[in-house]
Order: structure tokens, then C-alpha cells, then sequence
């Protein structure tokens, strides 16, 4: 059966070529061009398993309005459904777009982005709504690095790695969104509380820190990557 | 009260040419004591030149009145006591009588003349005096830098001219005139609530009113109107005016007023000249840059145009090959476009809002690695080295716009060096800087033209040894006339220095210096207690 995914995208060319795409990698494209539309869609969709959206594709620049009274109105439908959404935008410095993420968007693609790169993301987001509750990955393993969160083990080469409990707490963290972007704020808030989401250096100098303990190569990183002026994404393993 | 017609009259002097008349009547003592100790020995020809000699000498002190009195007093008094028959009015000869007439005439018409005179040089003086301050005013004001100071420059003149606490409104700029410094009403000399409703009142009245003018005698202060032709610009007042002002004065003050309110039309008429040369000049420079921006579009545009419309028109006849070999032509002329107008918008943003930069505390290494990442992506099988210095501390900088700023220096280096040479990156400390490195071992550039890449759409022409034209370059020549003036404007927002130096043997450096901030704190944290194995 394949997965339902709603794309919100006012232009139509970009709209055609995306539900194309996408329809011949086997999804089933519900697409609009507004946020009118996209609640329309939702409203009528939402009761139908097999028919409501498992992953949104919210474009930011749309004719009524910006994707964040769309995603409020998602809240409800999250609590009881695995929706995943992924934001698309124009633009690389995009205080909206952190807002978004901070708010419960699961990842960002700037445009223009090629098709690979979406379905990796999709595929990413749709891991991470798999199950009706958003399922807390434990387990994360990838080239030499081995992480069991139950276990509270952390190897590097099969061999264990000393971790300060921030330094634990902060990669933890990233395991939790294995793949997928975590914000600047969201990562001080739950790392350091909330009254700490303006300490941006505490990331620096504690992300320095576990790339030192745990990439090959600190200096280039593959496992514990940036995205600058957003947050911190640890890399997908798949 | 029409001000040029008053300035057709005579101005009087405001203050007494001279308080002094003691020196009048001590040359009149003192001829009369001459005259009587020396009477027989001096002629009455001579005692009447003595006469007409006091006349003249007192005329210098005393004012026609007293002048003419004492002259005619004299006359008789010499009559009565030195024309024989002494000790009468009578006169003997006729002789004597022809002289005491011309006497008479004479020294009553020197008198008058000599205070005409001194009334005259007077009045010459004060309107020496005016005119000096017309010109002072004149010079000052347009030596102004700023419309802002114009009313301070009046004020300290006006003050200046009358003695007297002065106050002054001027008015913004008219909304027609729409300066860059526009500025709203300003007020100099502190008026208080009611003198400043004197003078927004003011600013619908033609002419002056207060004491002197003619026209609402008992205000208290004295009111001039600031105008330039049937434009109001504001008005001024001269308090405790009634004192020391006669209408003279007035006129001379209104006088000034009028000089100003022309003053501030010049001014603003310079001011708008100004501003539309550099509008010009600014709009020359963008019709070339977009003229060259256009280009850097459209070509790309050309090869997908080209390679997209090949594909659907000659499908059938394509083998699967050929087909691929378009859409990566397709796809890599779109990232050439993607590029051009990232460097474009990120030039327009930079060169709009200079001073909105937002910084957060960033790390070196996370940038660099990020742009080493997407440089190896774009050119997989060059050699690409990093070195930093260990624990670089952290900077103050906008990480996407840093970003661009290494991406740019890594895409020169790798287009502008030979495929088989080695591009290294490193970044060191020096003196409160870290300094950050991009070197290649390409040809180099030409030390007279260091300064002349970071503009827009300078590309390194031929130079005379055909050094820069043998450089191979795997992504050809487009889309670069951008990338180093980005850099630059990137650098330039920052306050960061950005420059090329020679590589030895060959080859360019191009060196960013970031400045060394104190370092932010982090809490600490004791590293013994409960870790995690």
C-alpha cells in the first residue's frame, strides 16, 4: 500500500514535477496549492487511514499566509497520528524555517534541491513517524560508531568512549532524531533547560568536544554534521 | 510693513555717537580764556579767527543746538566786549561790522556743518556695521555642513548683533524637497511655551511685529519673520527687544532674517543638486552591473534551454547516452545558475542593510568543514588539506554568509590551479586574529591587480607574460565574476580583512583575519563524576 503524502506548493510547475517524482517512487500524492487547500485535503482525509497524509511537504511562501498557522492546526491531528512535515524553502538564512523546526516541523530542504535529497529526508521522517507514537529511537550504529541508549553504551571501533553526562545527555539527544535536524534551541532546551536557549557557544564547545571523542577524521566530520545558523544533525545510517 | 521699502531710509544711529559734550565747551572755555588774557595783544582779526576756530572744533563734540547757541552767544559777547565801542553792542567801523557778520555767518555754518559730518560718518558706520553682519551671516551659514546647525548659526549671529536672549524655529524641509537628512521642526534658544506659539504664529505673517515694527508695539519680544520668497521656513525672536531697539535696528534684524530664510533655500537647493548626482552615479553603476548579471543568467539559461528542448524535440532518435549526457548538462548549468543568483542576492542584501548583521558564536572548524564537504562534492579528486591550529576560540560572525565566504575562496582556488595541484586551508593565531588561509599552486595574481578582483565581474585578464591565460581550468571561466566580490562585501560587513598574497614559488593566498573576541564561559563540569562508559 503506499504511503499517502500532501504537498502544499503554490507554483505549479515545481508541484507537477515534485507529485511526478514522487508518484513513480510509489507514493500517493495528494497535492494543493494553498493552505486552504491543504486543510481541505486534511479535513476530508483525516478519518481514512489508508487516505490521510503520513508526511506533509508544507512550501513556505504560499499565497495565504506562512505554514506555521498549518502547523498549529496539525497539533491536534499529530497527537493521535504520525504526520511528518517537511518544510521547503527559498531561502538559506530563514529565521522562519528555525521557527518551524522549533515548533514541530521534522526537517528542512532549501530550494532548489534535487530528488534524491527529498526522498532521503522523506524516508528519514517517515522512520521517525513509523509507529502511532512517535517511536524514541534507542539504537544507532553507523561506520564505527555503536550507540545503545538502553544500554547507556557508547563504542567507537568497538571500543567504549568516556562521555561527560552532557556530553552523553547531548547526544542522546541527536540519536533521538537520528537523520533528521535538530534545532540550536531544541537542543539547549532539553539538554541544558530551557532558561539556556541562548547559550548557542555551549554547542560549539560541546560539539567540538564529541566530534574530537568520536569521528575519524574530528576536523571533517560525517557523523556529527552542521547546519549552519539551524541546529545539529547526526547522520542518517542508512 | 514692506521691509525693502523701509530699507530705502536711512538707518539712525540706535545709540548716541557720542555721550561726550565737555570737550566742546572746554575748547570753547578755553578759546574764550585766550581771547580775554590775550586781547591786546592779538588783532580782532585774529580773536575772530579764534572764534570761528572754536566753532569748528566744538561742532566735533557738540550737537547743532548748543553748537549754533554758543556761536551766536559768542558773537555778541565779542561784540559787547572786544569790538570798540567796548562794553557795547554797538559798532563803531564798518569794517568791524562786515566782520562780525562774516563771523558770525562762518562759524554758524561750520557748526553745522561739522555735526552734519558727524551725523553722516555715523551713519555710514552703522550701515558698515550691517553689512558686515549681513556678510558674517552669510559666510557662516554657508559654510554650514549640516541644515540641522543652520538655526544655531543664527542664533549665535542674532544674539550677537542684538545683546539681547534670542530664540529661533525652523521648519523641516519642505516635503517637495525630500532630503535624506530630513529633519522635523527645530527649535534653538530655548523658548518657552508661549514664545514658542508666538512663533508658529509667526510663521503666516509677513513682516516683524513687536516694538519698533509698528504692528503689535506692546509684545514683549520682538518677532522677524524667516522667510525665502513666499515660503515660510520659521521665524525668530529677540526678547527685551523694547529696550534697546529703535525701528533701525529693526529693519537691520529683518534684514538678517530675510538673508537666512534665502540662505536655507540655497542650501537645500545644493543639498538636492547633490543627492541627484550621486543617484545618477549610483544608477550607472548598477545598469553595468545588472548589464553583466544578465549575462551570467542568461547563459546558463541557454545551455538548459538548449539541452532540455534537445531532449524532447530529437527523443526517439537519442540513445540513452546522449539523453544522460544532456540533463547533466541541464543539471550542472542549473547549479551555475543557482550560484549566480545566490552570489547576486547575497551582494543586493549586504549592499542594503550594512549594519543588520546577526551574529551568533560560531565554531571555525564547523564551518570549514561544511564548505570542505560541498567543495569535494563539486570537484571529487583534487587534494584538499585542512589545518587549524588546535582549539580555535570561537567567533562573533554570520555562518551562512562565512560560509559563502569559503565556499567562493575554495571554488577560485580549484578552478583558477591546475587539476593535479594541491589546495590547502589553514587557520592560525596571530596577535588577537585568527588568520584563515586558502593557497593554491596556481599562476597567481599579478600584484598590480590584488585589488582590482574583489570588484564585480573582474576577471583576471591577459597579463604581458600570458601567465593568468595558460591556467587550466576544469570549471571554465563563468559564473566567477561574482565570487570574490561577494567575498569581499561578506568580509567588508563583518569588519573582517580579507586580501592575496603571493604563494612561493606560485600561486595565491587568500588570507580572512577575524578578530579575537573574549570567549563566552561555560559552566564547568567535574568530567569524573557519573560518566558513561
Amino acid at each position: 500500500m503506499s504511503i499517502p503524502v500532501l504537498l502544499v506548493e503554490d507554483d505549479r510547475e515545481l508541484r507537477r514535477t515534485l507529485s511526478e517524482a514522487l508518484r513513480v517512487e510509489g507514493y500517493q500524492v495528494l497535492s494543493s496549492a494553498s493552505l486552504a487547500d491543504a486543510r481541505a485535503i486534511l479535513a476530508a482525509n483525516r478519518l481514512d487511514p489508508t487516505r490521510c497524509p503520513r508526511l506533509i511537504l508544507l512550501d513556505l511562501n504560499l499565497p495565504d499566509g506562512d505554514g506555521a498557522g498549518l502547523l498549529n492546526d496539525l497539533r491536534e491531528l499529530r497527537a493521535a497520528l504520525p504526520v511528518a512535515v517537511l518544510v521547503l524553502s527559498a531561502r538559506f538564512a530563514d529565521q522562519e524555517k528555525v521557527a518551524m523546526l522549533d515548533r514541530g516541523a521534522d526537517d528542512y530542504l532549501v530550494k532548489p534541491f534535487s530528488l534524491s535529497e527529498l526522498l532521503a529526508r522523506m524516508r528519514v521522517a517517515l522512520r521517525h513517524h513509523g509507529a502511532r507514537m512517535p517511536a524514541a529511537r534507542t539504537k544507532y550504529r553507523n561506520a564505527s560508531l555503536e550507540i545503545d541508549l538502553e544500554a547507556r553504551s557508547v563504542r567507537r571501533d568497538g571500543e567504549p568512549v568516556r562521555l561527560t553526562p552532557t556530553e552523553y545527555r547531548l547526544l542522546a539527544r541527536l540519536v533521538r532524531q537520528a537523520g533528521q535536524v535538530v534545532t540550536h534551541r531544541q537542543l539547549l532546551r532539553d539538554v541544558w533547560g530551557p532558561e539556556q536557549i541562548d547559550q548557542v557557544h555551549y554547542l560549539r564547545l560541546y560539539m567540538a568536544q564529541l566530534r574530537a571523542k568520536l569521528e575519524p577524521l574530528p576536523s571533517e566530520p560525517t557523523l556529527l554534521l552542521t547546519e549552519p545558523g539551524v541546529g545539529y544533525r547526526l547522520a542518517d545510517p542508512s | 510693513m514692506d521691509s525693502q521699502a523701509l530699507l530705502r531710509e536711512d538707518p539712525v544711529p540706535t545709540r548716541p555717537t557720542h555721550a561726550r559734550a565737555w570737550p566742546g565747551l572746554l575748547v570753547w572755555g578755553l578759546t574764550w580764556g585766550l581771547m580775554i588774557l590775550a586781547h591786546e595783544a592779538l588783532g580782532l582779526g585774529n580773536l575772530a579767527l579764534m572764534l570761528v576756530l572754536a566753532s569748528a572744533l566744538g561742532g566735533l563734540w557738540l550737537g547743532s543746538a548748543p553748537s549754533l547757541a554758543l556761536g551766536v552767544a559768542s558773537v555778541g559777547a565779542f561784540n559787547w566786549l572786544f569790538v570798540p565801542p567796548r562794553f557795547t553792542f554797538h559798532v563803531q567801523l564798518q569794517q568791524d561790522l562786515l566782520l562780525l557778520l562774516a563771523t558770525l555767518s562762518v562759524s554758524t555754518i561750520v557748526g553745522l556743518l561739522m555735526t552734519r559730518l558727524r551725523r553722516v560718518a555715523a551713519t555710514e558706520s552703522v550701515r558698515a556695521r550691517h553689512v558686515s553682519d549681513l556678510a558674517r551671516l552669510a559666510g557662516r551659514l554657508r559654510e554650514s555642513e549640516s541644515r540641522e546647525a543652520l538655526p544655531g548659526i543664527f542664533l549665535a549671529e542674532l544674539t550677537r548683533v542684538t545683546g539681547a536672549s534670542c530664540a529661533v524655529l525652523m521648519d523641516g524641509p519642505s516635503p517637495r524637497e525630500a532630503l535624506p537628512d530630513a529633519a522635523r521642526v527645530l527649535w534653538a534658544g530655548d523658548p518657552d511655551g508661549i514664545e514658542r506659539a508666538g512663533l508658529v504664529a509667526m510663521r503666516s505673517e509677513s513682516g516683524p511685529l513687536g516694538p519698533g515694527t509698528g504692528r503689535r508695539e506692546t509684545l514683549p519680544a520682538l518677532y522677524l519673520t524667516l522667510r525665502s520668497g513666499p515660503r515660510s521656513v520659521g521665524a525668530a525672536l529677540v526678547r527685551e527687544a523694547r529696550s534697546m531697539v529703535a525701528s533701525g535696528e529693526v529693519h537691520h534684524l529683518q534684514e538678517m532674517a530675510d538673508l537666512f530664510g534665502k540662505e536655507v533655500e540655497h542650501f537645500e537647493a545644493v543639498r538636492v543638486a547633490q543627492t541627484a548626482t550621486a543617484t545618477l552615479g549610483e544608477q550607472r553603476i548598477r545598469t553595468t552591473l545588472l548589464a553583466a548579471i544578465a549575462h551570467d543568467f542568461r547563459t546558463p539559461l541557454a545551455t538548459i534551454a538548449g539541452a532540455a528542448s534537445a531532449v524532447q524535440d530529437q527523443l526517439e532518435r537519442l540513445t540513452p547516452e546522449q539523453i544522460r549526457e544532456h540533463l547533466r548538462a541541464v543539471i550542472e548549468e542549473t547549479r551555475a545558475l543557482n550560484r549566480v543568483t545566490a552570489h547576486t542576492l547575497q551582494l543586493a542584501r549586504l549592499d542594503a542593510s550594512a549594519s543588520r548583521l546577526e551574529t551568533q558564536w560560531e565554531s571555525l572548524d564547523e564551518i570549514l568543514a561544511a564548505s570542505l564537504s560541498r567543495a569535494r562534492r563539486g570537484f571529487p579528486g583534487r587534494q584538499l588539506t585542512l589545518e587549524l591550529a588546535p582549539a580555535l576560540p570561537l567567533v562573533r560572525c554570520d555562518p551562512l554568509l562565512i560560509g559563502l565566504l569559503i565556499d567562493n575562496l575554495l571554488d577560485n582556488a580549484l578552478r583558477y590551479s591546475p587539476n593535479g595541484s594541491p589546495i590547502r586551508i589553514d587557520a592560525l593565531i596571530r596577535t588577537g586574529h585568527i588568520v584563515l588561509r586558502v593557497m593554491d599552486e596556481g599562476p597567481g595574481i599579478p600584484a598590480s591587480q590584488r585589488g582590482e578582483i574583489f570588484e564585480p565581474f573582474r576577471r583576471l585578464g591577459t597579463v604581458a607574460n600570458g601567465e593568468a591565460d595558460t591556467a587550466p581550468e576544469p570549471g571554465g571561466r563563468r559564473g566567477f565574476g561574482l565570487g570574490l566580490a561577494v567575498c569581499r562585501a561578506v568580509a567588508r560587513v563583518h569588519a573582517f580583512r580579507l586580501w592575496v598574497e603571493d604563494g612561493p614559488p606560485h600561486g595565491s593566498h587568500f588570507c580572512l583575519e577575524i578578530p579575537i573576541l573574549e570567549q563566552p564561559s561555560c559552566p564547568a563540569e567535574d568530567p569524573d563524576r557519573e560518566s558513561v562508559e
